[in-house]
């Protein structure tokens, strides 16, 4: 056991139930970029938090999926059937009033940019939003 | 005229035993008493008689907090209805070819663990207890880690259900050990007690080893730096 459980440090990478740990073990650069989904409804677009409004989901987990999505062949294909997914999750859940989000249109994922400040006073002014994919009904 | 140099006769101190230079093989006899001495110190580590309430009281202690805390959190049930998009198993999931069960038993997979959690931590049934808390572990824990992300709380719990599995981490504080005294008297001292927390203690600090490492073949001594340690705390936010 002890074996296998230092084997991932030197083959690297994560093999459940053993890994490398590598998280946070990357220097930080000075632009902070984050995938981030939006929902789209008659007065625009608001932020969705991962946790409330697509449940069992957290925000980590759920971006970190749309990465690993990305790299596959059929990218384009599954992260739409991905956002159709969430949607469908996020109506499931609003109607049986887990969460008091708007009726939603559609759903966008974007990445967005900022440069890094030491106290996060930018937060809500990302400097960048690129739209990476939607799915409206 | 000057004398003739008189000879003395040179003092020499006792024959000393001088440590061997450094690098110097040490003669067999020493090196076959040093590797004995280590396979000693590597076998009382180990196995060196201990009582058994230490482990029994780490085994109470570790199933009353997944159960308390661990089980409420980590629900199979509320991955039924996920997206299908989001299905990444990982190696182990895809190799038992593990999939995602209805909805109704992962309801009844989440009671069962529930219900091994409990006499687990009761020390009823142990051995068949700690057993079903292993095999509806790896599903319950190992389930969320194939949909896109891996927690890395949910593996050294599981290396721990597999240790406390095979450990007789019964013999003492629990109902197994009460129904048992009234047959025979105290459990003597063993090995058996010490190498299980050992196992844990060192896969613990594997863990944070592996950290370490990878902190610094990614990083390396800039991810010291506490301009890091700040932008890895202000990021998320």
């Amino acid at each position: 056991m002890r074996a296998a459980r230092t084997a991932p440090v030197a083959v690297d990478g994560d093999h459940w139930p053993f890994s490398s740990y590598p998280m946070f073990a990357k220097p930080r650069e000075p632009v902070v970029r984050l995938k981030r989904l939006y929902g789209v409804t008659e007065r625009g677009e608001v932020p969705l938090v991962a946790a409330r409004h697509v449940a069992p989901f957290h925000e980590a987990r759920l971006m970190t999926a749309f990465k690993r999505i990305a790299r596959r062949p059929d990218a384009a294909a599954r992260t739409a059937a991905a956002l159709r997914g969430v949607l469908s999750r996020y109506d499931e859940l609003r109607a049986a009033g887990a969460h008091d989000g708007p009726a939603l249109d559609g759903i966008r994922l974007y990445m967005l940019t900022w440069r890094r400040d030491p106290e996060a006073r930018n937060r809500e002014q990302p400097s960048g939003r690129e739209l990476l994919a939607e799915v409206l009904r | 005229m000057s004398a003739a140099p008189q000879s003395r006769a040179i003092e020499r101190p006792p024959a000393r035993a001088y440590p061997a230079p450094i690098g110097t093989p040490a003669p067999p006899r020493r090196r076959r008493a040093r590797a004995a001495t280590l396979v000693t110190r590597w076998r009382r580590f180990w196995f060196a008689p201990a009582p058994p309430f230490p482990l029994a009281l780490c085994r109470s202690l570790f199933f009353a907090w997944l159960l308390l805390a661990v089980a409420p959190e980590v629900r199979a049930r509320d991955w039924a209805d996920v997206p299908r998009a989001f299905w990444m198993p990982t190696h182990l999931f895809a190799a038992l070819r593990l999939d995602v069960a209805p909805a109704a038993v992962l309801a009844l997979v989440d009671a069962l663990w529930s219900a091994a959690l409990a006499l687990s931590c009761v020390g009823l049934w142990t051995r068949a207890s700690t057993t079903a808390a292993l095999a509806l572990g790896l599903y319950v824990l190992g389930l969320p880690q194939c949909f896109g992300k891996i927690d890395h709380f949910s593996g050294l719990l599981l290396l721990v259900l597999l240790v406390l599995a095979v450990a007789r981490c019964g013999d003492a504080c629990s109902l197994d050990a009460w129904r048992a005294r009234r047959k025979r008297h105290a459990v003597p001292w063993s090995g058996e007690y010490r190498w299980p927390i050992e196992l844990v203690r060192v896969a613990m600090v594997l863990v944070f080893f592996a950290a370490g490492v990878a902190k610094l073949r990614f990083g390396g001594l800039a991810w010291l730096h506490p301009s890091n340690m700040a932008a890895i705390l202000v990021s998320p936010h």
